[in-house]
């Protein structure tokens, strides 16, 4: 039976605690490509509070509504709303988005992509992702997915994962059928295959934050949020995660990342309603 | 073993960069010169005598560049006939060079005649397509069977066969076209690389794509109200962009849409001189000599670009 992820307080809620975590991992002052799908409310709201404060070159993008840079300080309610393009300074069009995604880093390899990335109905411990549908033989499913869109692109370069959901059924021991490409069977399979591209970075999730193990590629736990335990995140993880002796708490959103969110991001209060989910 | 701290773990106000500031990506022309010219491949926008990166061509040049490959706009006039008279090109993709009403092209026939100039038997869609694939990292374009018809598939080494799993049919492939260098004419970029061209023939999105670095030559630099007024208008995203130059008219002698006209008279200048054999002449009164402002004065200053300006308002 799945519940609210919260984080235990009435301070902040766990999504506002995601977009703040998000926009924390971009800092740095060369130019970052922050992305995240149509539904990433979250990692849009991250992308551009990152923008704002620690990543002043960043390019926001929201891939619905085709366009960088956007000006909000109220979060659409997806990458694809219209009113995302608002002060926008340059419209993209699919091709570009296409050409972009296949090619992946340009010659010079000067992008970093930051924010989220891509989720998905399952992932696996080497961070593959399914979007295609749960069970078979396929076109049996038992449950249909929407599709892939554009998670192929995981095969291009690092990104990080996204999840706004943590339980058995989203965290598998393997993927039914994979839609986009994480760290394929682990160790050097990823390297092999897809001439030696990285791999997914980081996975977001309402109660944890994990990595991938260094030569083995596997899930690893990094952080566990406020109001969560370690023994929480394996009883709601389907497979094996790599458990450090040691798993701090995620540090929890300051006064000043707070006001700067709700004043400049998010004055609508979309993340404080969000409902993100456990179990 | 030490811990990893994270980035995610450290909260915002301890990460403020030391410049919050948006960097600018304007550059000297000079400087712009002297990364074209250590480049190998270069690829230009523009169509016909119209929005040549000229500019950027001229500093090239006086750069040293040379040996160069050059992937043209499918129509150039004096943006590929130059580079040939100043020796900076050892290869060039042919769709089309000439000066139209004006006439051929002096130092690309000449070069053509002395075997100076690797030609390959290009045309449009082998540049376009060819850009195109390697815009995407796609390791090619095929195109149906029409070259079967001309020349080309004979003339051109770089195009190949391959059949089409679809029907089984020969058809042909186009390589990626990819290059190192991509410089573009733009009449208004901002400080972050969103260049607005106001003519322009589409090719410039697929050659920023397909380029390692792009260099954005700008009649003007303007603020981000202009910009963000109608991101429609912006043709290349800033992320794309790698350097902007602010070089008013550089353009000539060619037209930069909607700012000012080509300048008829240089280019019968040009025309002549080169076809006199006076090609090093040229280059050094109006290229190798004075640089962007210099070169302003000498073709004829103010008066003379207030009237190229003026031109277009017919």
């Amino acid at each position: 039976m799945s519940k609210i992820a919260t984080p235990g307080t009435d301070k902040y809620s766990t999504a506002e605690l995601l977009a703040i975590i998000i926009a924390r991992s971009c800092a740095g002052d060369d130019e970052v490509l922050g992305s995240g799908g149509a539904n990433q409310i979250i990692s849009l709201a991250a992308n551009r509070l990152a923008q704002l404060t620690v990543t002043p070159n960043m390019w926001v993008f929201c891939g619905g509504a085709g366009v960088y840079n956007a000006k909000f300080d109220t979060l659409p309610i997806g990458t694809w709303d219209p009113r995302a393009a608002r002060g926008a300074e340059c419209k993209i069009y699919l091709a570009d988005v296409v050409d972009n995604g296949t090619k992946g880093r340009r010659g010079q390899h000067r992008i970093r992509r930051g924010g989220s990335g891509f989720g998905g109905m399952q992932v696996d411990m080497y961070g593959n992702i399914n979007m295609i549908g749960i069970g078979g033989p396929y076109p049996d499913l038992k449950v249909r997915g929407p599709g892939t869109v554009g998670v192929l692109w995981m095969g291009s370069g690092p990104i990080n994962l996204y999840f706004e959901h943590h339980n058995k059924r989203t965290f598998v021991e393997r993927v039914d059928y994979r839609s986009g490409a994480g760290w394929l069977e682990g160790g050097n399979s990823r390297y092999e295959l897809l001439d030696g591209r990285e791999g997914p970075q980081l996975v977001w999730t309402p109660i944890c934050v994990c990595d991938f193990t260094e030569d083995e590629h596997r899930m690893r736990l990094v952080s566990v949020h406020p109001g969560h335990t370690v023994e929480e995140v394996v009883e709601n993880t389907g497979f094996e995660l790599v458990i450090p002796d040691h798993v701090p708490t995620t540090t929890p959103p300051t006064d000043w990342e707070l006001e700067i969110l709700r004043t400049q991001v998010d004055r609508g209060g979309l993340l404080r309603r969000r409902r993100l989910t456990v179990g | 073993m030490e811990e990893k701290r994270h980035k995610f773990m450290i909260p915002l106000e301890e990460q403020l960069p030391a410049d919050p500031n948006r960097r600018s990506k304007i550059i000297s022309l000079e400087e712009a010169g002297r990364i074209i010219a250590s480049k190998r491949t270069v690829s230009l926008a523009g169509s016909h005598s119209a929005d040549g990166a000229m500019s950027l061509i001229r500093a090239a040049i006086r750069a040293g560049a040379s040996g160069m490959t050059m992937i043209p706009p499918v129509t150039a006039s004096i943006a590929a006939d130059l580079p040939i008279a100043a020796g900076m090109l050892k290869k060039l993709y042919l769709s089309y060079v000439g000066f139209e009403y004006l006439g051929m092209a002096p130092a690309f026939r000449q070069a053509a005649k002395d075997k100076t100039l690797e030609i390959v038997e290009a045309d449009e869609p082998f540049i376009v397509l060819g850009t195109q694939a390697a815009a995407g990292g796609r390791p090619f374009t095929p195109v149906q069977y029409l070259y079967e018809a001309i020349s080309a598939k004979t003339l051109n080494p770089e195009l190949k066969k391959v059949v089409d799993p679809f029907t089984g049919r020969e058809v042909y492939a186009i390589p990626p076209l990819k290059s190192d260098v991509f410089i573009m004419h733009a009449q208004a970029a901002d400080p972050y690389g969103n260049a607005q061209c106001w003519g322009g023939t589409g090719q410039e999105r697929d050659k920023a794509k397909a380029a390692d670095i792009v260099i954005v030559q700008a009649d003007e630099i303007v603020g981000p109200d202009v910009i963000t007024k109608d991101p429609i208008k912006t043709t290349i995203p800033g992320l794309w962009v790698d350097y902007v130059v602010h070089a008013p008219f550089g353009a000539h002698p060619t037209f930069s849409s909607g700012n000012y006209a080509l300048d008829e008279e240089h280019l019968k200048l040009y025309l002549k001189m080169v076809s006199e054999g006076r090609a090093q002449q040229y280059l050094e009164e109006y290229v190798l000599g004075p640089d962007h402002f210099e070169y302003l004065e000498k073709i004829g200053g103010l008066r003379k670009l207030t009237q190229l300006r003026r031109m277009l308002a017919v």
